[in-house]
């Protein structure tokens, strides 16, 4: 089953070093696959912060977060969750 | 024994006396011919060793330098176990490629990948993939390295090339007393670290490296950029505590003295900082007040600018530890070739006229409202001024000064707490703000030269670049020419002038300063007691004598000479 969803990056510092380990961190802790699209197509496995912080994603961009396998739903809606909420910090 | 001196940059203040412990980074070109008989195996004990040690270091620095300080070294280890990484590393040794080989390869693709990217501190990344696979390498060549993990006893002062940033961690400040690098800016992670801890720093010209040899005692002074090698140990150590006994009997005699000539002209001497805490330093050296507080610190090492609270927080603090004395605050000036905060365009073909300071705020509003929200609300904490850096064009020190206008009534209207009036100046630190200074004059509260900038840009000389630096000096009489036209525009009308540039801590400059009529001049704290001594034995008509006769001369070596003179007659020497 697949399972896709988009959002919004508000964080002004869009995706620098620690909003990525923590989105990582998150995805990684469950066992489906997920991937970060972006609007112009590129994307990147979301268990690795390398490819998250390549995207260079910036406030303002919008991305959709797509997950396959067990798990798929709930590992969607909580990185939407971690990144409407600014990553539970402001850093 | 035989005593050389060198001279470097001080970036980070403080003495270090110690032997020299010259770290040459680890080889990182193994051989594959020394690949292990089970590369996989190699590669993950080399990514073992390397969590140990990453781990320890984020402990270690923790508690040394606080959390913020090891976020970078955390970092590491994430990447050290990313699957673009360390997974690819891996897919290729299972392809049949030498260990050593396949990090490297790796690697140089993700860093090149990160030093294309559109942000500054995007591509400072790149040295932090630079930095774990020269970690990993000397984990699979099972070279430790010259080690600065497990440097003897003793006290030392390290000379490298450069310290990346988990070479930085691994000093143990038991042991280390300073660092001379050759390369590496003023705002560095490995310098701001540094300060951070006080360590003394001094960065000097590449070929320093072959002048320096392991064993040897020797000192070096973070402030003044001095390096002095060969003596001995004991000698060097009492050198420096005469020297220090000395600049402290100076600085307890004038401290309660203001510095005024022998005449009674009244100067008033503030002090740079660069970090709040600083502005206590102007009680110990009996300073006026702060001439420049430099807000970019604020703004370096971090991907996006400080909230309004964070800085505010820091302009209060600073207020508040000057106790009624002034601090001028200086806004950002950041960009061309020290991008910060994710503002400014690095890779401009000339950076120094580029996308800088005041021009970057004034298109980036609300970057700039947010650092006069912060400086106009410290204001009802103390005596506050704002500096608007890198003027040159008229309209833009007006455009600057109605947006404080606009952000103290909207403040008002919130309720906040504001000083009835917080006076705005520019920094003349171009020629065309020195000629439109009339202009400006009628706009502004005050004035601060710039002289570093106004030598650079009146003389065309990038005084970073060593094939044209010995063209580049302050005492050239166009650049003297300049700042007596600014001054001279300033008073007409009433308005203080003071100067801020590294002439200001001079000695030699007392008179020309004195006879230009500037009466502000902000200075590193330590050079505060000198200059107060060289002012109480000069009159105001040596000083006119000596501006005027400056004034006519051709080289800036004349206007040195006439300095000297000057200064030998005054302090009798």
């Amino acid at each position: 089953m697949s399972v896709s969803k988009s959002v919004r990056i508000d964080d002004p510092s869009g995706f620098h070093i620690r909003p990525a380990q923590l989105f990582q961190e998150a995805a990684s802790r469950f066992p489906c696959d997920i991937r970060v699209k972006t609007e112009d197509g590129r994307q990147a496995d979301a268990k690795s912060v390398l490819g998250l912080m390549m995207l260079g994603l910036a406030q303002g961009d919008s991305i959709s977060i797509e997950a396959d396998g067990e798990g798929a739903e709930e590992a969607v809606e909580t990185l939407v969750s971690l990144i409407r909420g600014g990553f539970g910090d402001s850093s | 024994m035989k005593e050389t001196i060198f001279y470097g940059k001080g970036v980070s203040a403080g003495i270090g006396i110690g032997r020299l412990y010259v770290y040459s980074p680890p080889e990182t070109a193994a051989s594959s011919g020394s690949e292990a008989a089970e590369p996989l195996r190699a590669l993950e004990r080399a990514k073992e060793a390397a969590e140990r040690d990453l781990r320890r270091l984020i402990g270690k620095t923790e508690r040394e330098a606080g959390k913020d300080k090891a976020a970078i070294l955390s970092g590491h280890l994430s990447i050290l176990n990313d699957p673009m990484f360390y997974g690819d590393i891996a897919e290729r040794i299972k392809a049949g490629e030498a260990a050593a080989d396949a990090v490297r390869a790796v690697a140089r693709r993700l860093a090149e990948h990160f030093r294309a990217m559109g942000s500054g501190y995007m591509r400072e990344r790149a040295d932090d993939i630079d930095d774990i696979a020269a970690r990993l390498l000397r984990g699979l060549s099972g070279d430790s390295g010259t080690s600065l993990s497990a440097m003897p006893d003793g006290e030392w002062i390290v000379v490298a090339p450069s310290l990346l940033p988990s070479e930085t961690a691994e000093l143990d400040l038991a042991k280390v007393r300073g660092l001379v690098l050759m390369r590496g800016g003023e705002t560095s992670h490995t310098v701001l670290m540094a300060r951070s801890v006080g360590l003394p720093v001094v960065i000097g010209p590449e070929r320093l490296l072959d002048s320096l040899r392991h064993g040897e005692t020797a000192a070096i002074d973070g402030g003044t950029g001095q390096i002095v090698v060969g003596s001995d140990f004991t000698a060097l150590q009492q050198r420096m505590a005469d020297r220090r006994r000395e600049e402290a009997a100076l600085a307890e005699r004038y401290r309660d003295r203001p510095a005024v000539t022998a005449d009674g002209v009244r100067v008033e001497l503030a002090i740079n900082i660069g970090s709040a805490e600083e502005a206590e330093l102007v009680h110990r050296h009996g300073a006026d007040g702060v001439g420049l507080f430099r807000t970019e610190y604020l703004f370096m090492q971090r991907p996006v600018p400080p909230d309004e609270q964070t800085q505010f927080e820091a302009y209060r603090r600073a207020a508040s530890l000057l106790r009624g004395k002034p601090a001028v605050i200086r806004t950002l000036d950041v960009g061309g070739d020290k991008p910060a905060a994710g503002l400014g365009s690095a890779g401009e073909a000339n950076p120094f006229l580029g996308f800088r300071a005041i021009r970057i705020c004034l298109k980036r509003l609300d970057v700039f409202r947010t650092q006069l929200r912060a400086i106009l609300r410290a204001s009802a904490y103390g005596r506050v001024m704002i500096l608007v850096p890198m003027i040159s064009h008229v309209r833009e020190f007006v455009e600057a000064k109605a947006e404080v206008e606009r952000v103290r009534e909207a403040l008002e209207k919130e309720g906040a707490a504001v000083a009835h009036h917080v006076e705005v100046g520019p920094m003349i630190e171009t020629p065309s703000a020195a000629l439109m200074a009339r202009a400006l004059a009628r706009e502004a509260d005050f004035f601060s030269i710039g002289t570093n900038d106004l030598t650079q840009y009146t003389l065309a000389v990038d005084r970073l670049n060593e094939h044209v630096a010995e063209l580049y000096d302050h005492y050239h009489p166009a650049v003297l020419k300049l700042m007596k036209h600014a001054a001279d525009c300033a008073r007409e009308q009433a308005k203080r002038v003071g100067i801020c540039g590294s002439m200001a801590g001079e000695e030699l400059a007392a008179p020309l300063l004195i006879g230009m009529g500037i009466g502000e001049w902000s200075m590193p704290a330590a050079s505060v007691p000198a200059i107060k001594r060289y002012v109480s034995k000069l009159t105001s008509a040596t000083c006119a004598d000596v501006c005027r006769r400056a004034l006519e001369l051709e080289e800036p070596g004349q206007v040195r000479a006439l300095l000297e003179r000057t200064r030998r007659e005054a302090l009798g020497e």
